[in-house]
């Protein structure tokens, strides 16, 4: 969940990795959000090279969030992310605020031997409860 | 004819939310008769706004009066952005007549605070091939 708290529209740059480069991500490169509001997000991870035998392993990975000031005048485009259609476009970079790291773990488990069925890659939360006021919503797929 | 003048100390300024800014109006009554008038602001929100004498004026003839115009926007719901603030002077007289107006133009700069704030949840993913 990105909730914009101030007094002015932001875009922000998402960028997530992870130091071995082990994963895929798919998510938004920039998401504008105007003031006061606020957005869901939802990206996936994949292993970029699914084992099919093996110990289970854990990735861990990063999410970098860039804010940054739309340029006034200028022209923007529109994304659409969680249904919604949000400006992005040119900007000032806010070092002030950012940019904002957020750690994660993905972990992987191949499947038991003699599993032959293919089929998603499913994840649940960890034991973690859930922040009750939203989050980026990640999922796991094969 | 009557007729007034009206004078702001300047004629733009910058204020970042909860901060305040003040600017004075002075206001010449240039008629030969005692005026009262109301003050009325546009172009903003009116609970940004406070003024030390009140919204309403009294002069004599041929005297002047400086009030001091505070802006003050909340921290809430302050948009940045520019505000053309018309801030008119009107003439109190009886219903039905005409009231003579004026208005001085202050623009007021509403400075930008960004913040955001970001929560990623689950932090921890476990996946598993299955069917």
């Amino acid at each position: 969940m990105l909730e914009n708290q101030g007094n002015v529209d932001l875009l922000f740059n998402l960028e997530a990795s992870d130091p071995a480069q082990l994963l895929d991500f798919s998510l938004p490169a920039q998401v504008g959000i105007p003031a006061g509001e606020s957005e869901s997000l939802e990206f996936q991870i994949a292993p970029r090279h699914p084992r099919l035998v093996g110990r289970p392993e854990s990735i861990d990975f990063e999410l970098t969030v860039m804010p940054a000031l739309p340029i006034p005048g200028n022209r923007t485009r529109t994304s659409s992310v969680g249904g919604r259609r949000t400006p992005t476009g040119p900007q000032i970079p806010l070092s002030d605020l950012g940019p904002v790291v957020i750690k994660g773990r993905y972990s992987y488990k191949p499947p038991p031997p003699g599993f032959r069925r293919s089929g998603a890659v499913n994840f649940s939360p960890a034991k973690e409860p859930r922040a009750d006021n939203g989050a980026i919503f990640c999922r796991a797929v094969a | 004819m009557a007729d007034l003048e009206l004078s702001l100390s300047t004629t733009t300024g910058k204020v970042r939310p909860s901060d305040s800014i003040e600017i004075k109006l002075r206001v010449r009554n240039l008629d030969s008769v005692v005026n009262s008038y109301n003050l009325d602001f546009l172009g903003i929100d009116s609970g940004w706004v406070f003024v030390d004498r009140g919204l309403q004026l009294n002069l004599l003839d041929r005297q002047s009066a400086e009030l001091g115009i505070v802006f003050q926007p909340p921290l809430e719901n302050s948009r940045a952005g520019l505000y053309k603030v018309g801030i008119t002077v009107s003439q109190a007289t009886p219903a039905g007549q005409p009231a003579l107006k004026k208005t001085a133009t202050f623009d007021l700069e509403v400075l930008p605070v960004p913040d955001f704030s970001i929560e990623m949840t689950p932090r921890y993913l476990h996946a598993q091939r299955g069917g």
